[in-house]
């Protein structure tokens, strides 16, 4: 049910930019979404699409791209993806880090040196990165 | 162009939020924590709705103090659960006890995401128990949080006194409203002294320590009755009178 969340997030940020840049309707949104937040896609532009419903927004098209994880460690420079190590984390492990990306570390360790001080480059976050309007 | 939809979420979650008061201190094992959650506890009992968030991300202890942490339910998000009456959100509730390793910028982002998952309804106070110190988590806070509140803990000591009242004086120029400075660890003798710079004084109390985990018998101690005093005082200078919510 996160994905309910996120795309209420979505769609509030767009209706106050358009509110701001005074839009008649928001035509495309264009979206990247993190790898970690494991997000199911279908559901959350049904999400998308219900919300926008009776606002300028609504009918709007709607891409979203998934943006695979990079993480970087900081002690030895290891690179590495969460399908590498999504496997060998449990159910709630991966609830958790679905609510909250940024916890990863507490269940995953670098697989060059088993540091826990790494960065997640890429790949973690919900970004709008296009957004077309009419005026 | 880039935008973060999270800060918007943010700010819906905490729509119904009244009054969020954050517990602060440069100094660490002051009593914040303790503080915090006694203060909600008061305030709850009292009729109020409550919220308590744990903000202290390595080193979590109010779910310690309250003797449970419940477990969240999801619908559009988190549904902080409610223990002994307080809507409690804490990263206990993601780490499974785990510790916390985060360097200042993820502490700033487990923040924002925590904030814009947590659906907190209407409440007439959200509490926030603080890690010490003016790093990431408190100036994250006071970005997101408009109209945060901030109750400051300090201690008879003239280690943490000076320095707390230049975080006090720091805080008010950047806008953040203090409601007042709290003296932790009183020595009993001492506590009737005024002191116009501070809204109270709480005791040392030696059944503190095993009162924790249990509400009922932490409630009962000289230290949650100043406690309660320091809730009146904050309600008296807030201009919130009792029944009006
Ligand atoms: N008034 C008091 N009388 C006796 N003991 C107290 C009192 N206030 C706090 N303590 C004790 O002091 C210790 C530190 O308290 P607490 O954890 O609340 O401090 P803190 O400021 O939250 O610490 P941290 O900076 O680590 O978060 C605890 O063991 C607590 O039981
Ligand atoms: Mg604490
Ligand atoms: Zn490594």
């Amino acid at each position: 049910m996160h994905e309910w969340a996120v795309a209420e997030g979505v769609v509030d940020t767009l209706l106050e930019l358009g509110k701001k840049e005074r839009a008649k309707r928001i035509v495309r949104v264009k979206l990247r979404v993190g790898e970690l937040r494991q997000i199911e896609r279908d559901l959350f532009e049904f999400a998308l699409r219900e919300l926008a419903k009776g606002t300028i927004a609504e009918g709007m098209g709607v891409e979203v791209e998934v943006e695979r994880s990079v993480m970087c460690c900081r002690v030895c420079g290891f690179k590495w993806s969460f399908d590498e190590v999504k496997e060998k984390l449990g159910e709630e492990e991966n609830e958790a880090i679905h609510f909250l990306p940024d916890i990863l570390p507490v269940y995953v360790k670098c697989p060059g040196c088993g540091s826990v001080d790494f960065e997640v480059s890429e790949g973690r976050g919900v970004v709008i990165w296009s957004v077309e309007m009419e005026k | 162009m880039e935008l973060d939809p999270r800060r918007v979420a943010v700010r819906k979650m905490l729509g119904r939020v009244k009054r969020v008061v954050s517990v602060v201190s440069t100094k660490g094992g002051v009593g914040k924590s303790m503080i915090s959650v006694t203060f909600a506890l008061i305030l709850s009992r009292r009729g109020y709705r409550v919220g308590l968030l744990d903000l202290d991300l390595h080193n979590p202890s109010a779910h310690v103090i309250l003797g449970e942490c419940g477990a969240p339910s999801e619908d559009r998000g988190i549904l902080p659960p409610e223990v002994h009456g307080l809507k409690f959100v804490s990263i206990v509730h993601f780490s499974d006890g785990r510790p916390v390793f985060l360097r200042g910028g993820e502490i700033s982002d487990t923040i924002v995401e925590l904030l814009s998952v947590s659906q907190w309804g209407s409440l007439d106070f959200l509490i926030v128990d603080m890690p010490p110190g003016s790093g990431d988590e408190l100036l994250e806070t006071i970005k997101l949080l408009q109209g945060l509140e901030v109750l400051a803990v300090s201690t008879p000591s003239k280690l943490a006194r000076e320095a707390v009242e230049k975080m006090v004086a720091m805080l008010e120029e950047m806008g953040v409203r203090v409601v007042g400075v709290v003296e932790n660890m009183v020595p009993p003798g001492s506590l009737g002294e005024r002191d116009e710079r501070v809204l109270g004084k709480i005791r040392f109390d030696g059944r503190v320590e095993e009162a924790i985990g249990k509400v009922e018998e932490l409630l009962s101690t000289d230290f949650a009755m100043d406690v309660e005093r320091v809730v009146e005082a904050y309600l008296r200078a807030s201009n919130i009178r009792r029944g009006v919510k």
